[in-house]
């Protein structure tokens, strides 16, 4: 017979909490209960950088970070890049736009392959999508796949970038060379060495950072699936804040309530 | 309408999430299920590699075929990719086994990507400037606190004063901003995990 300890109790109870709380906003979603969004104005950027593609006959690089999905830190940064990547391939399938994108692993490739793909047929243009538009570039080696970005980006063809996912300090190679070529871009990360350098490279108002790399896909795509998520976000977040709160009121009055919080 | 044989790939997510859920959460169910699918993810990752290096072969070799800008990198990153496969294999066929790789790792790998993320240090500078020169409010108060900290770890007077600022700076205001970072990042990270687990982000699937 299964153990629980209440630490697992507690946890079970938080997920099933968290899971449906996401499906009841979700369906008061669909049922067009407006949500106010706080504006992200880089992720607009983003898209108006891929639209306008067509009319240059160039190409947007998106990058779904250096992570892969095998289990280790930075898989839920890795998954919100390839999130983010369907939704703008949905709008370069829609505007006949081109985004070419680069993986650093390989089952990361074939996700993000597959998404595009899918992206295309769903638009009705499958034919304008090209296999060589999804780039397996290399196997989980950061600096290599840094240098390979900065190749992509320095292509003549190439009128913008953007990184949403998994990246640490080496994001500064691919900074580096789009201020040089004068290229927007717009990145995203949750690292914290990498935050300060994102910022100071591409600027703080096309930076998106910790929860904004997870918010990313909701604000492209605009789908309730994708909103319900921030939603339930914004109620657990308030939860923890009063949690804190009280946590600091407890530890005044002289009451121990941190072998809560501690496993 | 999706089509029907796409309910088995998320049959099979959603028992995989189940059961490795199951198996984080109790003891003795389904004992050592999680480590089982990784070594099956680690076995169906070496030949989604052979599928990649297929991806890189086919984007190159059209590159070099049609000679488009840039076309000698192409050939020469087919070469080395080669280069180490033949020198895998070799041996793998003969005593010699990760030696040749190993080799090519330690002498030529290591050393280029060292020299790579030294360069980090100068573009820091030079974004650093770049910063500056904007002149906006958020990346001034980050370069003052930059500047705050780094001098803080100079020994010699007249700095050694700012130790003191640049701990209080980086145990307060610093930290507190991380744990609102990391906390934010953390809820964001099960929400995206468990729309992917429930199969609502499924695009993937085709």
């Amino acid at each position: 017979m299964a153990d629980l300890s209440s630490g697992t109790l507690i946890s079970i109870v938080i997920i099933l909490a968290f899971v449906l709380l996401y499906f009841y906003s979700w369906a008061q979603l669909e049922r067009k209960r407006a949500v106010n969004l706080r504006p992200l104005p880089c992720l607009n950027r983003l898209r108006l950088m891929v639209q306008r593609t067509v009319e240059t006959g160039s190409k947007v690089h998106f990058s779904v970070g250096n992570g892969g999905l095998e289990g280790e830190a930075g898989t839920a940064e890795t998954l919100s890049g390839i999130s983010s990547l369907s939704s703008v391939q949905q709008v370069a399938a829609r505007s006949k736009g081109s985004v070419i994108t680069t993986t650093n692993d390989a089952i990361t490739y074939l996700m993000a392959d597959a998404t595009s793909d899918a992206e295309y047929v769903q638009s009705g243009r499958l034919q304008d999508y090209k296999p060589e538009q999804t780039l397996f570039i290399t196997q989980q080696q950061n600096a290599a796949y840094a240098a390979g970005l900065v190749s992509i980006i320095a292509e003549p063809n190439i009128s913008g970038t953007a990184l949403i996912g998994r990246i640490g300090p080496e994001y500064l190679l691919l900074g580096d060379m789009a201020n040089r070529l004068d290229l927007p871009q717009v990145v995203g990360t949750t690292n914290t060495q990498a935050m300060p350098l994102a910022i100071a490279s591409a600027g703080f108002e096309n930076t998106l950072l910790g929860e904004e790399v997870y918010a990313a896909p909701a604000y492209l795509s605009r789908k309730p699936s994708q909103l319900a998520s921030l939603q339930v976000q914004d109620v657990f977040r308030i939860l923890i804040i009063i949690g804190i709160l009280g946590g600091v009121v407890a530890a005044t009055l002289g009451f121990n309530v941190g072998d809560l919080f501690l496993r | 309408m999706r089509k029907p044989g796409l309910y088995i790939p998320i049959i099979i997510i959603y028992l995989s999430a189940a059961l490795v859920l199951i198996d984080f959460f109790t003891n003795n169910v389904v004992e050592g299920f999680a480590s089982l699918l990784g070594l099956w993810a680690s076995i169906i990752m070496a030949f989604a590699v052979l599928v990649g290096l297929g991806n890189v072969v086919r984007v190159h070799f059209g590159r070099a075929l049609k000679r488009e800008s840039g076309y000698v990198y192409s050939l020469i990153l087919l070469l080395s990719a080669g280069g180490v496969l033949v020198g895998g294999i070799i041996g793998r066929v003969t005593n010699l086994q990760d030696d040749v790789t190993n080799w090519i790792y330690q002498y030529i790998y290591q050393p280029l990507s060292t020299t790579l993320f030294s360069l980090l240090a100068f573009l820091m500078v030079s974004a650093a400037i770049k910063a500056l020169r904007i002149g906006t409010v958020e990346s001034t108060l980050m370069l003052v606190g930059a500047l705050i900290v780094l001098l803080g770890q100079v020994a010699l007077q007249p700095f050694g004063g700012l130790s003191d600022l640049a701990h209080w700076f980086q145990n307060y205001p610093v930290m507190g901003v991380l744990r609102g970072v990391l906390i934010g990042a953390a809820l964001g990270a099960i929400a995206t995990s468990l729309r992917y687990i429930l199969g609502v982000d499924n695009r993937y699937l085709g």
